[in-house]
C-alpha cells in the first residue's frame, strides 16, 4: 500500500481570497461614492457641499463576505436619494453602487497574488 | 406581445391582500401620488416605486428590479403599521401569477430595514423600504 502525504494550504488560500475581497469591496466603494459625486442628474449642488459629503466607509467583514458603505454625511441626503412630495428621488448612491458591484468580481481576481489568478 | 410591468403587478398583489385593504382600502399606488390623493394626506397610503436593479448579462426572462416601497400614514405608528401588513404580505409571495399581465412574480426580497421618515415639505410621516422583485418578463 502507498501512502501519499498531502501539504494543505487551503487556510492560506482562504485567508488571501478575504483579503483579495475586502480590498475589491473598498475599491468598488470608492469608485461608486467618485461615479455618484459626479453624476446626480437629480439634483444640482451650488456650492458643491452636498456631492463632498458623499463617501466610501471601510468595508465590514460579514458572516457571508464583506459589506461595503458608500453614504453621505448629510441628514438631508436621504431625500435628494429616495424624493418626497412633488420631487422624484434622484437615486445617486444606488444606481452608482449597482454600477460599481458589478465590477467586484474582477476587481477581487485583480486583488488576488498572481500565482492564484492561473 | 405585450410585456407586463412587474411593478403593476405587484401593486395589484399588494392591493389584494386582506390586511392592506383593512388599513388603506384600495389606496395603492404605482410610481407616484395622484394629485387628487396627494390632496387628502396623509393617511394610509402605499406606494410603490421603480428603483433600478442590478445588471443582467444573460437571455434569461426573468428580471430584478429594485421597488421602493413607502406606507404613509396619519401618525408615525399608522405608516408603520400600514408597512408591517405590507411587508408581511410580500414576505409571502412566492411563485404568484398576477394580473395584470398576466406576470409570474416569484419572490420578493427585503434590501434592509424599514426607516421611518418625514416628509421634508409635506411633513407627512412614512416609512420607507427597499425591496427586489424577481419576476418574469414575459407573460404567463
Amino acid at each position: 500500500m502507498s501512502k501519499v502525504t498531502v501539504a494543505w494550504h487551503g487556510d492560506t488560500v482562504k485567508a488571501a481570497v478575504r483579503a483579495a475581497e475586502q480590498r475589491a469591496v473598498d475599491a468598488a466603494s470608492r469608485a461608486a461614492a467618485e461615479r455618484a459625486r459626479s453624476n446626480h442628474p437629480g439634483w444640482k449642488d451650488v456650492t458643491g457641499r452636498t456631492s463632498a459629503s458623499i463617501e466610501a466607509m471601510p468595508s465590514e467583514r460579514t458572516a457571508d463576505g464583506v459589506r461595503g458603505l458608500v453614504g453621505s454625511s448629510l441628514p438631508h441626503f436621504i431625500f435628494l436619494e429616495i424624493g418626497h412630495h412633488g420631487r422624484k428621488g434622484d437615486r445617486t448612491l444606488r444606481r452608482a453602487a449597482t454600477i460599481e458591484a458589478a465590477t467586484i468580481g474582477a476587481r477581487v481576481r485583480d486583488a488576488l497574488p498572481a500565482d492564484y489568478r492561473r | 406581445m405585450t410585456i407586463p410591468d412587474p411593478l403593476i403587478a405587484l401593486r395589484a398583489f399588494i392591493a389584494a391582500d386582506a390586511a392592506v385593504i383593512v388599513l388603506a382600502g384600495t389606496r395603492v399606488f404605482a410610481e407616484e401620488l395622484p394629485k387628487a390623493e396627494a390632496d387628502l394626506q396623509p393617511r394610509s397610503t402605499v406606494l410603490l416605486e421603480s428603483a433600478g436593479g442590478p445588471a443582467s448579462r444573460d437571455f434569461v426572462r426573468l428580471g430584478r428590479t429594485g421597488v421602493d416601497v413607502r406606507t404613509y400614514g396619519v401618525t408615525p405608528l399608522h405608516a408603520m403599521k400600514l408597512h408591517l401588513a405590507v411587508h408581511e404580505a410580500l414576505k409571502h409571495l412566492e411563485r404568484v401569477v398576477q394580473t395584470p399581465g398576466p406576470v409570474l412574480l416569484h419572490s420578493v426580497a427585503a434590501l434592509g430595514g424599514p426607516l421611518a421618515l418625514r416628509d421634508p415639505d409635506a411633513s407627512w410621516p412614512f416609512v420607507f423600504r427597499s425591496y427586489e422583485l424577481l419576476a418574469a418578463e414575459a407573460a404567463a
